[in-house]
């Protein structure tokens, strides 16, 4: 899922498809995806999580895939539900995480692309701002904005922690 | 080839001057990575309810609740902490096992050392020996066993909280082995509940299930020595294409917790 997702905030950074003239998004990509978010329907909005589809969509139309895009008004969302209906997904059992996609336009231009570690792998990984940029906009949903750097210069420092209670208490 | 023996013996003989840098700093992240994912997951309806339950039901206040002024006895506070870090499936995973491996042994190895006052360099080092063993186990299992419907991160997430658990308290290699056939034959948890609270349920309650077997263990509770390759062991009923050789292979020298993957977006990988 993350190696298609990758693929597709691509396209759109570096093309700008007109969402309403897409004529047909593909996907080809290995098992985990359709398993873990294989969820073709989802019914409330926090599934468009667990569904390949809806989330294809959104990485095209939003400009992240983030937390706040899984609720009841995207999964409503008409330009959502539209996009969502072109989304075709093939499995290709050798694609593993990787994936391969095409945005296919009305006037047949084609945007493609294909990776085969997804974003996050060894091979392709977050750098450290990223992970600290993930670790600072997850952890502001619940301790105080001054902890999060203090946090994450203790934890990169773990091993000169005398107490673990240092670090926890800097999670509340 | 005495599978359970082996990785206790790795947990056990395992020292923080030996693990390679690099594989230190690794740990560090998956740390960093699962802490976040867990202060990102407190505000969902998930966290809500165990935190609810933990407040009625939870015992002594040994162990933090993440994101919370809130203390509660050590295996409720693994329980919840397991849900909590899952809650949003951001957390690490990896991919050849697709095994969801911090998440269920940090809480417990947290909660742990947390009551017992113990150094980040603990933490850090059971980290390591938790997601080392339960990556192994899962490459054991093979694809078959998640194929077939097993939430691997679940089944295997049990050994991750014992090995770590069992890492900070210095358990000998005979109550390793002990506190392994106590998880081992609570090894559960399906796919059929992708979706709702109780995928994030599992971690859960494999860092819950570790701090117990590992605290059991301790005290003296016994269990099978063969948890993992016995007749009637896990990998005889867990999957149809077990692989005994590739948990042990350069064990203690190779470390697939090199292999985690970060998660850029909250979904299902």
């Amino acid at each position: 899922m993350h190696g298609t997702l990758g693929l597709l905030e691509e396209i759109r950074d570096k093309h700008h498809p007109d969402i309403d003239n897409i004529e047909k998004v593909e996907i080809e990509t290995g098992p985990v995806a359709f398993t873990a978010a294989g969820n073709k329907s989802p019914v409330i909005g926090r599934e468009i999580k667990f569904s390949l589809w809806f989330l294809a969509a959104l990485a095209l139309i939003e400009e992240n895939v983030g937390l706040d895009k899984f609720v009841d008004e995207k999964l409503h969302d008409p330009r959502v539900v539209n996009l969502r209906n072109k989304v075709d997904a093939h499995l290709v059992d050798a694609l593993g995480f990787g994936a391969r996609v095409s945005v296919i336009m009305k006037d047949g231009t084609e945007y493609k692309d294909y990776r085969r570690k997804q974003k996050g792998h060894p091979e392709n990984p977050l750098s450290v701002e990223e992970l600290e940029n993930k670790f600072g906009n997850a952890a502001k949903m619940s301790i105080p904005e001054n902890n999060i750097d203090l946090l994450i210069d203790k934890i990169k420092s773990i091993e000169k922690v005398d107490d673990i209670t240092e670090i926890m208490d800097l999670m509340r | 080839m005495e599978v359970t023996k082996q990785l206790a013996g790795f947990v056990h003989d395992m020292k923080f001057d030996d693990i390679p840098a690099e594989v230190m700093e690794k740990g560090k992240i998956c740390i960093l990575d699962c802490i976040g994912c867990a202060l990102g997951g407190v505000p969902e309806d998930t966290s809500k309810v165990i935190l609810d339950y933990v407040k009625e039901y939870g015992g002594k206040p040994q162990a933090s609740i993440i994101g919370s002024e809130f203390k509660t006895d050590v295996t409720n506070a693994a329980l919840a902490n397991g849900i909590i870090a899952h809650a949003l499936d951001y957390d690490d995973y990896h991919e050849e096992t697709v095994i969801h491996a911090t998440a269920t042994c940090l809480p417990a190895i947290l909660s742990v050392a947390e009551d017992r006052k113990l150094s980040g360099a603990e933490v850090l080092k059971a980290v390591i020996s938790g997601i080392e063993v339960c990556i192994r186990l899962g490459l054991g299992l093979g694809r078959y066993h998640y194929e077939l419907g097993w939430h691997s991160t679940s089944t295997t997430g049990r050994f991750s909280a014992t090995a770590g658990v069992a890492s900070l308290l210095h358990l000998d290699v005979d109550k390793i082995i002990n506190a392994f056939g106590i998880c081992g034959t609570q090894a559960a948890g399906v796919r059929q509940v992708f979706g709702t609270m109780t995928k994030p349920f599992h971690a859960g309650k494999c860092a819950m299930d570790g701090v117990l077997s590992a605290l059991l263990a301790e005290k003296g509770f016994t269990s099978s020595k063969e948890i993992i390759e016995g007749e009637l062991g896990l990998f005889s009923v867990l999957t149809e294409t077990p692989n005994e050789e590739i948990v042990l292979q350069d064990l203690g020298s190779k470390y697939h917790l090199l292999d985690m993957c970060f998660k850029p977006y909250a979904t299902c990988a």
